[in-house]
Parts: structure tokens; C-alpha cells; sequence
């Protein structure tokens, strides 16, 4: 392997489903853990409804890009955006999708990767706020990945200081659920 | 403020009061602690955020405003310098062929306060008509142009800009990529805000009212400082070695922006500081070539890695023995991304080379480079993302309840066959709706249904139909001279403006129309069928986009007056879903009965919020704001108001 540096993660989604919103919480909660973070992101046309890929690379690095085929870890808000962010995960990535066991069909990996299924959507959706699904799949990816750099307790500090007001609670216990999931 | 960068540093703690900025915030913060007086931009992605941000930090003595276009935010920017108050103008790199005009000539009078000028470069394109690289247009003008590496880095640039820009009287461009623009890090607390003095300014006819005689000898003083510059430690101390090197062998990399940034990510990777020294270069013009041969003389070979063209690769040809894009190791086009450096860099360094180098350690990962080059430095998926799986992205399209697919469907509509001249914003999107033909730059849709309608009157065949579609942001940026042009010169066509009340494009900011500042504070609207009537349009309909038959009529009876040899403008009107608060109606239903699943609404007017299933068309509800346009489009009537027609 090569001398890792970083821990490199890719979000995938569509433009409206809150892939940046993501980025800027686990943003937040590596700052507050003395992490070093860069993230980029797609804006303008692709918002569009168009898929979104959103890189975060957690470590000593100077680009906001990496390699494909160097991601740890590929988190799929749209199961649909998932092949697309395959080729950037490492041979022995996790690929996390929001989605039901189902939606796992049809994702074909390579060597030890590993594909783990959580419907975010749903757990979203019984907390009564559907826009926070990308929260879920986060508290997700910090229960079940192994060598996920970011912990439950920066991230939700993270959740409550960027708010909105009003939906702080709901969304921690959407994060709680997801992190549970496994 | 230290004249200096400080030296790159990845160990710099975050913490510490560090905020997790976008490169474009971080340049905000740059200009607000500079004391940057006067602001104007034009938005446009990557750009748009810095103006944005600027206008969230508290202070009293700074004027912020979206310009009607980039020619006249520089204008206005440059004019507050020639007072002598630090001033900025920000643009993306299209927006900077707007503003070429007052550069050439800004460059020759110069400033008195510091002016900084931010262009966004787009490598990709990811959001932009073209990959031009502003540091050809800074050479061309005889501007200074620095290049950032990072976020942080691009900061900290904004205040060596002011300096440079101050002791040089000249405007200096700040040049960051989108990558620079839209990517996150953490960046330090916000310093005191500089003060500088006042407005004074010095009328000298001489230098700001120059006639040809003077110019001559202001071009002379411009070339007197780029001369100058290079050698001046405040912009040679800029570029320099990434970490030390023996100074001689085989080969170097010279890099200036992101590439650098993935050259010194993939050096450290391999562990490789020694074998391949990185020249980096922030201040790409004026070059101090010396300082460059000086430092890379001793190698053999040098790989120039940048964006987006062979710009310093060209410069120091005559130099050194350069390799990139002239010799075909670096794309011509599109984004230098870490999988192109890397590719680059084991071409350049060639894995012979690798080996002599190698030898000298054992580790395991370089063992491995040498076992199987291919496999670990490039992609194990070497296919473009997504391609072994058959995968395409999902394309941008119009949201659910966007009043400008009411506007295109009426169009195609109501005049089958016309050629559709578009522009650029959202509305660009009307291709997926085949109503758009052409799209060239900001305001062409007039100009250009001006041409054909020309080129067709040579005809001696029937009439053909043009209409232009233009939106309302894009029409006060550019559309006014060229309407003023058509209907001075007898152009008739139809000419629809998709009036949504704002710059949706980038993020809704206001226009003109609606009389709303950046500030917040309410301006005075220039409204647009005033200024349609002041460009001397007589055939004027202004009506609801959402309203689909008046619509349609008004479009049909400018044809008419079209075909009679009128100029005939539209303004369909209705706000952006994106600033509604209030839905626009209810949501159809579906008839599943009578559906035939022909797929006209899903396909052709391609509404996000229909869904052909196996049964028939289905609309979300959740996604739908109730606009009730399929209802016309369906061709059996399957979808209908719940309680009758149009809710």
C-alpha cells in the first residue's frame, strides 16, 4: 500500500441532497478534533439536480484531489451515483450507499472492497426531517467503517453549531440512528 | 502585514481560531483585512462567493456592489483606486474578455491605491464557455498575475497583491483556479483590517485623460516596471524551491497553482523530496527568469506542470529544456488533476531513472513502484470514472416548476422550426428541451438572431422564423447594445426574455430589475420593460410564465409581428422556484386510465418531478411546486388540477 498520508473519502449524490452540507460538517468536526481537512466541491451548472461528487481528503495534503483508485471510502447518497465514484476507491475501500439491501444489487467491486447498505431515507423520513438523510449515512459511515477518522462526538458538536435553529435535535438523533444502524 | 508568504508550512496547526473556509471566503477575508474600500463584481462560477462573503464582515467604510457587467466593475474599482483607496474587482474568466477593454488601458495609467483584481480560471470547463488561461490576458495587458497553490495561500495573496500593486502603481490579477475557488481548508482569524488614507485624488490630464502623444510615453513606463519587478524581492521571493535540493542532475518539476499542490502530495507520498526537486512559482508574470534559470539551470530536464495552457513552459523555453504539453506529457485540454500529474511525473522521470534513485532505500511501497509502474502510481481503474460500469452522470437539468420550461414549451410550440438562438444562465437548459440552438457568450441570443434573420432575408424561400431567448440578468449585462443594434438596424424576430427576477444561475443574487444592493439595502429598480421601450422595441407583451395560454398567444402574435417586419420581445415572467415562498399551485393528478405512458411529459418536457413507472406517469409531490404546465403538455389529458383545470 502506499504510504498513506490522508484518509481520502468521496461523497457522491444530486445536486439538492445536501452533498456540500455534508462536507462542511465533517469540515467542522475535523477541525474540532485537530485534523487537518481539505474538500471540494462542484457549484453552478451541476446543481442542477446533476450528480455532485464532493472529495474530502482527511490529513497532511496540499491538493484537493486525489488519485482514483485512493479513496478509503465512498459514501453514496444516491445509490445511481454510485459507479460513478467507484474508480476512486481504493482496492480495499468501503463503498457505503443510502439505500435499502436491495440497492445493493448491481454494484460490482474489485479485490477486498467491502459494500454496506443503510436507508438513510428511511431513517430520515421516521425523524420527520427527509432533507438530513446525508446526517444518517454519516453516523453511518463513523459506526461501521473501520479507520473512519472522524468521531460521533465532533460531529455532533458540528451538527449543533451549524444548525439551522430548530432542527438541531432532530438531526442528532437522525446522526444517533444512523450511527446505531450497525 | 509581512511582505513575504510565510513558508509553506502543511504542518501549520488548525485550531486555533482557524475557520474551515472556501478558497473564494478566504479571499474575502484577504480583502476585508487589506482594507479594500471599494468591491464590484459581476457573479459567476467559481467567482460568485467572494463578493458574497466580503459583504458579510461589518464595515462601515466599504462600498460592495454587482455590477451590471465586468467592464464596468473594473471600471468602477479602478476609478476608486486612481483616488487612492485600495479597490477590487472580481470576475470569472470569461467575465475578464468583458472587462479586457478598461485593463489594456488601466494598465498604462496605472492606480494610486492598491486594485486587485480576482479572475476565477475554470480547467474542466466545469461551469464556463471555455479553459482560457487569464495569464496569457494578464501578459497581453502588461498586468502582474500571482497564482495560488492553496486556499490559504490565495489569502495571503490578496495582501501581497496590494503591496505589489502599490509600490508598481499597476493593477495586479489574483488568478485562482476553480479548484482554489470551490475547495475548503482551514484558514486563520481574521487580522486587523488595514486603513489606509482616504480619497485624494490628483488630476494629472497627462496619465488619466492620456491622448496617443502621452500614451507613448506611459507604455514606456509600464515596460520600465515589468522590467523592474522580477528582480524586486517582493515578487521573486514568491517563487522559489518547495524544499532544498542539491541544485543539479537529471531532472526538475517547475509548477505553479493546484498542479503544484498534487506535485508536492505525490512527492511527499513517495518520499521522493530529493529525487524530484519542486520549483514552485506563484508569480507567473512578470517571470523573473533569472532567478529561474539560476535556481534550475544545473538539470538536464525540467517538467512544467500548470494550468491552463504552456504558459511558463513557453516563457522559459529559451532556457531550459522544458517538457509538458509542448512534447505531449501534459494534456492540452482539460483539468490537470493528481491522476494527470502523477502519469506526467513517471513519464518525465521514467522508471529508469526511478531505480537509480531508488536503490539508495528499500521501502516496500518503492520496491512496488518498480515490480508494476502501472498499477499503484496510475489508476488501477484506468477507465474515466464510471465508464467499466457503463455509468453516465446525471446530467443538470431545469428544477420542477421552473417557469422557463413553460416559457421553452411554449416557444417550440407556438413556433415549430424557428431557429432558437439561447444565452447563458439556467435557462442554457432549454437544449434538453430542443428550444435552444445556439449559445455563444453573454448576450449573443440578440446579436445573433440579429444575423440569421440578415442571412435569411438573402433568401429568396418562405420566412424563416428566428427567436432569441435571453434572461434577465444576462440581458441588462449585455443584451441592451446588441436590442439597441437590432432595432436600429430593422432586425425582426421574437425575442423572449425569461424574466425571473434574478441571477439564478450562481445563487440568486438581484439584478437591476429588482432594485435589491448586495448591501442588503434597497436600490432603485431599473425595470426592464422600460429599458425593452427605451431601446426603441414598439411590440412589446409582457405576461405570467406560468400562465401557459397567454403565453402562448402573446408568443404567437409577436411572430405574426414578427413576420411583418417588426422587432417583437416577450417578457414571460415569474420568479425563480428557487425564491418562492409560496407554492405556485396544486399538485395535478395523474389519470392512470387514460396515461398512455407516451412519455411526452417525462421525456420531452423532462420535469424532475414526473416519473414514467410501469403503469404510467407519476408526480412526486414532494418535489412538486405545483406549476401545472404538464397539464398542457400531456397529449391524451391524462394529467389533470385535482378539482378541475389549473387548481
Amino acid at each position: 500500500m502506499k504510504a498513506v498520508s490522508s484518509y481520502d473519502i468521496v461523497l457522491a449524490g444530486r445536486g439538492g441532497q445536501g452533498v456540500i452540507y455534508l462536507s462542511r460538517i465533517m469540515g467542522q468536526a475535523a477541525l474540532l478534533q485537530g485534523l487537518r481537512i481539505r474538500t471540494t466541491e462542484t457549484h453552478g451548472m451541476a446543481m442542477r439536480g446533476g450528480s455532485v461528487q464532493c472529495f474530502v481528503r482527511v490529513g497532511e495534503v496540499h491538493g484537493p484531489l486525489f488519485r482514483k483508485g485512493s479513496a478509503a471510502l465512498v459514501m453514496a447518497l444516491h445509490p445511481g451515483e454510485t459507479s460513478l465514484a467507484l474508480p476512486h476507491l481504493r482496492e480495499d475501500g468501503t463503498v457505503l450507499i443510502s439505500g435499502g439491501e436491495g440497492e445493493k444489487t448491481g454494484i460490482s467491486l474489485a479485490g477486498s472492497q467491502k459494500l454496506l447498505a443503510l436507508d438513510a431515507d428511511a431513517i430520515a423520513v421516521e425523524q420527520g426531517n427527509p432533507r438530513s438523510a446525508n446526517l444518517a449515512l454519516l453516523g453511518g459511515a463513523v459506526g461501521s467503517v473501520k479507520g473512519f477518522p472522524l468521531e460521533a462526538w465532533s460531529i455532533e458538536a458540528a451538527i449543533a453549531g451549524m444548525g439551522p435553529a430548530g432542527t438541531v435535535e432532530r438531526n442528532l438523533e437522525i446522526f444517533r440512528k444512523g450511527l446505531n444502524s450497525f | 502585514m509581512s511582505p513575504d508568504l510565510p513558508p509553506d508550512n502543511p504542518k501549520r496547526s488548525p485550531g486555533g481560531g482557524h475557520r474551515l473556509l472556501l478558497g473564494n471566503e478566504a479571499m474575502a477575508q484577504g480583502l476585508y483585512e487589506a482594507g479594500c474600500r471599494v468591491a464590484a463584481a459581476y457573479p459567476g462560477t467559481p467567482s460568485t462567493e467572494i463578493l458574497e462573503s466580503l459583504s458579510t464582515y461589518q464595515a462601515g467604510n466599504l462600498h460592495l456592489e454587482w455590477s451590471v457587467n465586468e467592464k464596468i466593475a473594473v471600471e468602477v474599482a479602478a476609478a476608486a483606486s486612481c483616488a487612492g483607496l485600495r479597490s477590487a474587482a472580481v470576475m470569472k474568466q470569461v467575465g475578464l474578455n468583458v472587462a479586457l477593454d478598461p485593463l489594456m488601458s488601466l494598465a498604462y495609467t496605472g492606480v494610486v491605491g492598491g486594485m486587485v483584481i480576482i479572475v476565477a480560471d475554470d480547467p474542466g470547463p466545469h461551469s464556463s464557455q471555455t479553459e482560457q488561461d487569464t495569464r496569457l490576458l494578464a501578459m497581453a495587458a502588461g498586468v502582474p498575475v500571482l497564482d495560488p497553490v492553496t486556499p490559504e495561500e490565495a489569502r495571503e495573496m490578496v495582501h501581497q497583491a496590494y503591496l505589489i500593486s502599490e509600490r508598481y502603481q499597476t493593477p495586479v490579477i489574483l488568478r485562482p483556479v476553480l479548484r482554489i475557488c470551490h475547495s475548503r481548508g482551514p484558514v486563520g482569524p481574521v487580522s486587523d483590517r488595514y486603513e489606509g488614507p482616504g480619497p485624494a485624488f490628483v488630476k494629472d490630464t497627462n496619465r488619466w485623460a492620456a491622448t496617443p502623444r502621452h500614451r507613448l510615453t506611459l507604455h514606456g513606463e509600464l515596460n520600465r516596471k515589468l522590467e523592474k519587478m522580477p528582480s524586486d524581492p517582493l515578487v521573486s521571493g514568491m517563487n522559489g524551491l518547495w524544499r532544498p535540493s542539491k541544485g543539479q542532475g537529471e531532472a526538475a518539476i517547475l509548477a505553479s497553482g493546484t498542479s503544484a499542490a498534487y506535485a508536492m502530495d505525490l512527492i511527499a507520498e513517495r518520499g521522493m523530496d530529493e529525487e524530484m526537486p519542486l520549483f514552485v512559482v506563484r508569480c507567473p508574470w512578470p517571470l523573473g527568469e533569472e532567478g529561474v534559470v539560476e535556481t534550475l539551470g544545473g538539470f538536464k530536464r525540467i517538467l512544467v506542470l500548470e494550468e491552463t495552457g504552456p504558459f511558463l513552459e513557453i516563457l522559459l523555453r529559451h532556457r531550459l529544456n522544458v517538457s509538458g504539453r509542448t512534447d505531449g506529457l501534459v494534456p492540452s485540454e482539460g483539468e490537470v488533476t493528481p491522476d494527470v500529474v502523477s502519469e506526467a511525473m513517471d513519464a518525465f522521470f521514467g522508471i529508469s531513472n526511478l531505480r537509480s534513485q531508488i536503490s539508495k532505500s528499500g521501502e516496500g511501497e518503492r520496491e512496488r513502484l518498480l515490480s508494476d509502474p502501472g498499477s499503484g502510481i496510475g489508476n488501477p481503474l484506468s477507465e474515466e470514472p464510471g465508464a467499466a460500469a457503463g455509468a453516465k452522470p446525471s446530467p443538470p437539468t431545469l428544477c420542477a416548476g421552473c417557469p422557463h420550461r413553460s416559457s421553452f414549451w411554449a416557444l417550440k410550440k407556438t413556433m415549430p422550426g424557428a431557429i432558437y438562438t439561447g444565452d447563458i444562465g439556467c435557462y442554457t437548459l432549454g437544449i434538453e428541451l430542443g428550444a435552444v440552438d445556439t449559445v455563444l457568450c453573454m448576450g449573443a441570443s440578440i446579436s445573433q438572431a440579429a444575423g440569421f434573420y440578415w442571412a435569411y432575408r438573402q433568401s429568396e424561400g418562405p420566412a424563416q422564423p428566428i427567436a432569441g431567448v435571453i434572461g434577465d440578468s444576462t440581458f441588462y449585462h449585455a443584451g441592451v447594445p446588441a436590442l439597441i443594434n437590432a432595432v436600429q438596424q430593422g432586425a425582426a424576430f421574437v425575442l423572449v426574455i425569461v424574466d425571473n427576477g434574478t441571477t439564478a444561475m450562481t445563487g440568486c443574487q438581484p439584478t437591476p430589475g429588482t432594485g435589491e444592493l448586495l448591501s442588503g439595502k434597497e436600490g432603485r429598480d431599473v425595470p426592464l420593460e422600460e429599458v425593452v421601450r427605451g431601446c426603441g422595441v414598439k411590440k412589446l407583451w409582457i405576461v405570467d410564465a406560468l400562465d401557459f395560454d397567454a403565453l402562448s398567444n402573446s408568443i404567437s402574435t409577436a411572430a405574426a409581428a414578427a413576420a411583418e417586419g417588426e422587432m417583437a420581445v416577450v417578457i414571460s415572467r415569474s420568479p425563480c422556484v428557487l425564491n418562492i415562498t409560496e407554492r405556485q399551485g396544486a399538485v395535478p393528478a395523474v389519470d392512470l386510465e387514460i396515461c398512455t405512458a407516451c412519455g411526452v411529459c417525462t421525456d420531452r418536457f423532462g420535469c424532475p418531478a414526473l416519473v414514467m413507472e410501469e403503469d404510467g406517469v407519476h408526480i412526486i409531490a414532494d418535489l412538486c411546486p405545483g406549476c401545472g404546465i404538464c397539464i398542457e403538455v400531456c397529449p391524451t389529458g391524462a394529467i389533470a388540477a385535482p378539482g378541475g383545470r389549473k387548481g
